[in-house]
C-alpha cells in the first residue's frame, strides 16, 4: 500500500555559526489520504523541521539523508523546478504568523489569485471569483469586499482565514499547517480549527498539523506523533496516548499540563529543559530527563518498537506502565 | 538544573501591609488614535472601562481575555509605566492613581509592586550579568553592605531554583525558562507587596510553564505576597489564582471566585471562552467572533 | 548546564586570538594596519629620514633613491618623511571630529529618545537644523572667522557631523526604550539618568560605534579636502591633504608623489570602517 506522504528515517543536518547541528534524527512517519496525523513537541524538538523538509524549504546549506515520498514518488532526487511545481499543486503550508506571510502592500484579492493567474494561466475574474467563493467557505462574510482591502485591514484570525483559503485554492492533496493557531485567541483558534475539520471532511484533505498543544492536537488528529529533541519518540492514536502513553516524555508531558477543570496542588513537573537535536546524549534523548532512566539508556539509542499498535521509542516501554494524569500516579511520579 | 526551590527561611520577604494589597475602582483608559487616511481627526479607543477589583495580602487574582480586551493595560497602568486616565489606583495602602512626580516615589512604588514579563528573551539587559541585574534592585531599594546583598543575591537564586554559579553568567547563556526565573527573583529582590505576572508562563514550554507555576505557586505560600495574574489560558488561571475577573473589550463581564467561575460560569462570553478551550472530546464549532 | 560549561571552555586566554575571533582575517589586516600607522605618527620625530620641511633643491624629484625611499617633491622635500609627518593632523584630525560630535551627539540622542513628546521635538528640529549646513560650508565659515588650521576645521566638522551621529542613536534608543527590559527597570523606579547611562546606552553602543567609525573615515576625506583647497594645514606643514595638492609634481609627471597620500587615505578609511563595521557585527552576536 502506498502512503500519500511517507517521510522515512530522515535526518536533517543544518549550519548554523559555521557548524552543523543535527535537527531531526532518524524520523519516520507517514500520512495516509484524508487523514490528521500531529507532530507534537516542545521547542528545538524538530516538528516544525519535519514540515519544512518535506517542501524542501529548509535553509540553503542544509544536509538532508533519509527519503520524503509523496504518493509512493520520492522526492529525494527532485530539482529545485520540481519542488516549486510539487508545492505549486500537491501540498502547501500554513504558517503560524499570517502577518509575515502575506505580503502587506498587496491586496488581499491580489494575493489570493497570484498562483491561480500565474501558475495556472487562469483569467483574473474567474479567479476572483473564486477566491471570493473560498472566503465564504472559510467563514468570511463580505468576501468581495475583503478582496479589495490591505492586510493591516484585517485581524490575526481573519488572516489566517484568508491563509487557508489560500491554500485550499491550489487544492493541495496534503497541508503541512505548522502551529496555525498559536498565535490566536481561543474562541478565534476553536473556529479556525472547525473550519479546518470541515474542510478535511468535504474534501479528504490530508493534515501534516505541527503543535505544541497536546489537547488540541488529541481533539483533531487521527494520529500524534510526539518528538523530542529531533526524535520521534511515540506515535499513537489520541485515545490511546491520553490513557496509556508508552514513552516517559509523553507521559510527564501529559501530567505537567494545567488542567482546566481540577487544581493539582502541585503540577508534576519534568526537571531541566527540553533539548534540541544537536544537545541530545548519545543513547537516549530523553535520559536526563527520564524518573526510569537505567544504564542501558546511555548505552544505545532504543530502536522504535511496536507495541499495542503504537509505535514508541524507549528501552523499557515494554514493562512500564504510565498514567497521563497527575491525580492518578501509580507510585512512579518523580516528584 | 535544580528543580523548584529549597527552603530558605531568611528569603521570605515581603512587605508588610494593613488592609487590602490592591485596590482599584472604575479604572479607565483612553487610547487617542488617530483617524482615516491623512485625516487630523482623532478617534477615541476605550481600552479599559470602569474596572474596579481588591486584592487582599497572600490572595491570586487572576485577569483573563483575550488580545484587545484591556488586560494587560490595567497591569502596565498598576505598574505605572501607562497613565490612568480616570479611576483609582491604591496599592500596599498608598494611592497610585496620578503618575509619579518624583524618583523617589516611583522607586517607593516600585517596592510595592513588580511585574514580571511575557517574553524572557527580552526582558533581561543582555550586557548585564544575573548577579549584576539582582545587585542592581537590592542596592536601589535596600541597605545592605555589599557582603549582604552577595548573600541576599544567592538566596534569591536559590529561591527562582539557580545556582550560584548561574549567576555569573550573561542572559544568553540561560534558557527561557531559566531567564524567567531570574525576572522573577529580579521582581522578588524588590520585596515587594504585590507581584504582577503579564502572561509570565505563556511565552514557555509545557514542561517548563509547569516548573514556573510551582514555582510560583511556592513562592506565595511562603511569603504572603498577592499576584495579579494576567492570562488568556484559563487552564494556569486555574493552578494559580484564587479570584478571577474575566474581561471583554475593556469591559468587567465577570468576576469573582476563580472556582466559581470555570466551574459554573454566569456570563455567555465566559463560558465562550471555556469552550473554546480544547480538551478530550472537544469538538469546535464555528462561530464568528470577529 | 552545557550551554553553560561550553561557554567557558570556549573562553580564550591569548589576547591576539580573542581579538582574531572577534574581527577575523581580514579585520586583523585592517586593524593592524591602523596600529601601525598610528605608531609611525606618534614615532615621527625618532624615525623619520629628514625633516618634513627640509628643502634640498639639488635632490628635486628623485624617485626611489636609498637615501630618499620614495623619492622627494618638487623642492626636494623628503616624501616619506612628510608621509610620516603628516600623519599626525590626518589622523588626530578626523579623530578630534568624531570625539566631539559623539560627546555632543549621544546625550543630546537620548534626552530626545528617553524624553519623548516636547523635548524630543525641539531637540530633533534642532538637529535638522544643524543638517541643513553643509560640513565644508560651515568650515570655510569656521576658517574666515579664526584663520586656517587643524582646530577651527576640526570643531566646524564636529559640529556637522554631529547630527547624523545624534539622529541614528536617537531612533536606536527610541526602539530599545519599549522594550521589557528597560520597562522592568522603570518599574524598579531607577532614575531615568541610570537607565540611560546603565543600560539604554550601552545597549545601542553598536550602532553608536558603526557610525562613529563611518564619519571617522568621511571626516578624514573632508579634512584633507579642506587642506587641500588651503583651509586647514598650510604648506609648507605637511597633511596628506596638503600633499595631494602639488601640481607642480603632477605637471613634471612624478606622479607617485600624489599617489602616495592618496593611497594612505584611501587604506585607513577602508581599514577604519571595515575594523568598525566587524565590531559592532560582533558585539551584537555576542550578546545573542
Amino acid at each position: 500500500m502506498t502512503h500519500l506522504l511517507e517521510i522515512d528515517h530522515l535526518s536533517v543536518d543544518l549550519v548554523t555559526h559555521r557548524r552543523y547541528h543535527k535537527v531531526l534524527q532518524d524520523v519516520s512517519v507517514t500520512v495516509e489520504k484524508a487523514e490528521v496525523v500531529s507532530l507534537v513537541g516542545e521547542s528545538g524538538s524538530g516538528k516544525s523541521m519535519t514540515a519544512r523538509s518535506v517542501l524542501n524549504l529548509l535553509p540553503a546549506q542544509g544536509k538532508m539523508s533519509g527519503n520524503i515520498a509523496f504518493d509512493g514518488q520520492s522526492l529525494m532526487d527532485s530539482t529545485s523546478k520540481d519542488w516549486q511545481k510539487f508545492r505549486a499543486t500537491k501540498a502547501a503550508m500554513i504558517f503560524q504568523d499570517p502577518r509575515a506571510s502575506i505580503n502587506p502592500v498587496h491586496r488581499i484579492g491580489d494575493f489570493l489569485t497570484e498562483a491561480l493567474v500565474h501558475n495556472r494561466d487562469m483569467d483574473r475574474h474567474e479567479a476572483l471569483e473564486r477566491a471570493a467563493t473560498l472566503l465564504e467557505q472559510v467563514g468570511i462574510d463580505d468576501a468581495r469586499r475583503r478582496l479589495r482591502q490591505y492586510p493591516h485591514e484585517l485581524s490575526g484570525g481573519m488572516l489566517q482565514r484568508v491563509m487557508i483559503a489560500s491554500v485550499l485554492l491550489i487544492e493541495p492533496q496534503l497541508i503541512l499547517a505548522d502551529e496555525p493557531t498559536t498565535a490566536l485567541d481561543v474562541t478565534t483558534q476553536a473556529d479556525v480549527i472547525a473550519i479546518l475539520d470541515d474542510l478535511r471532511a468535504q474534501r479528504e484533505m490530508a493534515m501534516l498539523f505541527i503543535t505544541h498543544d497536546l489537547e488540541l492536537a488529541a481533539a483533531f488528529s487521527d494520529r500524534i506523533a510526539v518528538m523530542y529533541a529531533g526524535y520521534i519518540v511515540e506515535v499513537s492514536t489520541p485515545a490511546q496516548l491520553h490513557t496509556r502513553p508508552l514513552h516517559p516524555y509523553t507521559a510527564a508531558l501529559l501530567r505537567s499540563r494545567p488542567m482546566l477543570h481540577e487544581r493539582t496542588a502541585r503540577l508534576p513537573q519534568i526537571s531541566g529543559r527540553p533539548l534540541s537535536a544537536f544537545e541530545a546524549p548519545p543513547g537516549c534523548p530523553f535520559q536526563d530527563r527520564c524518573p526510569y532512566v537505567q544504564a542501558q539508556c546511555g548505552e544505545s539509542l532504543p530502536q522504535p518498537q511496536l507495541i499495542g499498535g503504537s509505535i514508541v521509542r524507549c528501552h523499557r516501554a515494554s514493562e512500564l506502565e504510565l498514567v497521563s494524569t497527575a491525580g492518578a500516579e501509580g507510585g512512579q511520579s518523580h516528584e | 538544573m535544580s528543580d523548584a526551590t529549597s527552603n530558605t527561611a531568611t528569603a521570605n520577604k515581603v512587605r508588610r501591609v494593613d488592609g487590602p494589597a490592591v485596590e482599584v475602582a472604575g479604572l479607565r483608559k483612553v487610547f487617542r488614535v488617530s483617524g482615516g487616511a491623512g485625516g487630523r481627526r482623532h478617534r477615541d479607543f476605550v481600552a479599559v472601562e470602569g474596572a474596579s477589583f481588591s486584592l487582599e495580602q497572600g490572595h491570586s487574582l487572576g485577569i483573563v481575555g483575550e488580545s484587545g480586551s484591556g488586560k494587560t493595560t490595567i497591569a502596565r497602568m498598576l505598574v505605572g509605566i501607562e497613565k490612568a486616565s480616570g479611576g483609582t489606583m491604591n496599592v500596599a495602602g498608598r494611592d497610585r492613581s496620578a503618575a509619579a512626580k518624583s524618583t523617589s516615589e516611583r522607586r517607593r512604588r516600585g517596592s510595592e509592586m513588580q511585574i514580571v514579563f511575557q517574553d524572557p528573551y527580552t526582558s533581561l539587559d543582555p550586557r548585564q550579568s544575573i548577579n549584576g541585574c539582582i545587585n542592581e534592585v537590592l542596592k536601589l531599594h535596600l541597605t545592605m553592605t555589599e557582603p549582604e546583598r552577595r548573600q541576599r543575591i544567592i538566596e534569591l537564586l536559590d529561591q527562582v531554583g539557580l545556582t550560584e554559579r548561574q549567576g555569573l553568567v550573561l542572559p544568553k547563556n540561560l534558557s527561557g525558562g531559566q531567564r524567567q526565573r531570574v525576572a522573577i527573583a529580579r521582581a522578588l529582590a524588590a520585596e515587594p507587596a504585590v507581584l504582577v505576572l503579564d502572561e509570565a508562563v505563556s511565552a514557555l514550554d509545557v514542561s517548563i510553564q509547569a516548573q514556573i507555576i510551582n514555582l510560583l505557586n511556592d513562592i506565595r505560600e511562603r511569603t504572603n505576597m498577592a499576584y495579579i495574574f494576567i492570562s488568556h489560558n484559563l487552564a494556569v488561571v486555574r493552578q494559580v489564582t484564587d479570584q478571577t475577573l474575566v474581561l471583554k473589550k475593556g469591559v468587567v463581564v465577570e468576576q469573582g471566585d476563580t472556582e466559581k467561575i470555570l466551574d459554573a460560569p454566569e456570563d455567555d462570553y465566559t463560558k465562550l471562552l471555556l469552550a473554546s478551550v480544547p480538551e478530550p472530546g472537544w469538538k469546535p464549532r464555528r462561530v464568528n467572533v470577529d | 548546564m552545557s550551554v553553560l560549561s561550553n561557554l567557558t571552555a570556549r573562553e580564550d586566554h591569548h589576547l591576539l586570538r580573542r581579538i582574531h575571533n572577534r574581527i577575523g582575517t581580514g579585520g586583523m589586516v585592517a586593524g593592524g594596519f591602523m596600529v601601525f600607522l598610528i605608531v609611525a605618527a606618534t614615532l615621527a620625530p625618532l624615525i623619520s629620514p629628514t625633516s618634513p620641511n627640509a628643502i634640498d633643491l639639488l635632490n628635486v624629484s628623485t624617485g626611489s633613491t636609498w637615501t630618499h625611499p620614495l623619492g622627494t617633491d618638487n623642492l626636494g622635500r623628503d616624501t616619506l618623511s612628510r608621509l610620516l609627518w603628516g600623519a599626525r593632523p590626518s589622523l588626530l584630525g578626523p579623530t578630534l571630529v568624531i570625539s566631539v560630535a559623539t560627546i555632543i551627539a549621544v546625550p543630546l540622542a537620548a534626552l530626545a529618545g528617553w524624553s519623548g513628546g516636547v523635548v524630543d521635538q525641539i531637540v530633533s528640529r534642532f538637529l535638522d537644523l544643524v543638517f541643513a549646513f553643509p560640513g565644508i560650508l560651515l568650515a570655510i565659515l569656521a576658517v574666515t572667522l579664526y584663520g586656517p588650521g587643524l582646530y577651527p576645521c576640526s570643531m566646524a566638522l564636529a559640529l556637522s557631523y554631529m547630527p547624523w551621529i545624534a539622529r541614528v542613536t536617537r531612533s536606536e534608543i527610541l526602539r530599545e526604550r519599549n522594550k521589557p527590559y528597560i520597562k522592568a527597570l522603570e518599574v524598579q523606579g531607577l532614575s531615568g539618568f541610570a537607565i540611560c547611562v546603565r543600560h539604554l546606552i550601552p545597549n545601542v553602543s553598536a550602532t553608536i560605534w558603526s557610525q562613529v567609525t563611518i564619519s571617522f573615515g568621511y571626516a578624514l576625506i573632508d579634512l584633507a579636502a579642506l587642506s587641500f583647497l588651503g583651509l586647514n594645514i598650510l604648506p609648507p606643514g605637511a597633511d596628506w591633504g596638503v600633499m595631494t595638492n602639488n601640481e607642480n609634481a603632477i605637471l613634471q609627471g612624478d606622479l607617485n608623489q600624489v599617489l602616495y597620500p592618496c593611497l594612505l587615505i584611501i587604506l585607513c578609511v577602508t581599514s577604519v570602517t571595515y575594523v568598525g563595521k566587524r565590531l559592532s557585527d560582533e558585539n551584537t552576536r555576542l550578546l545573542k
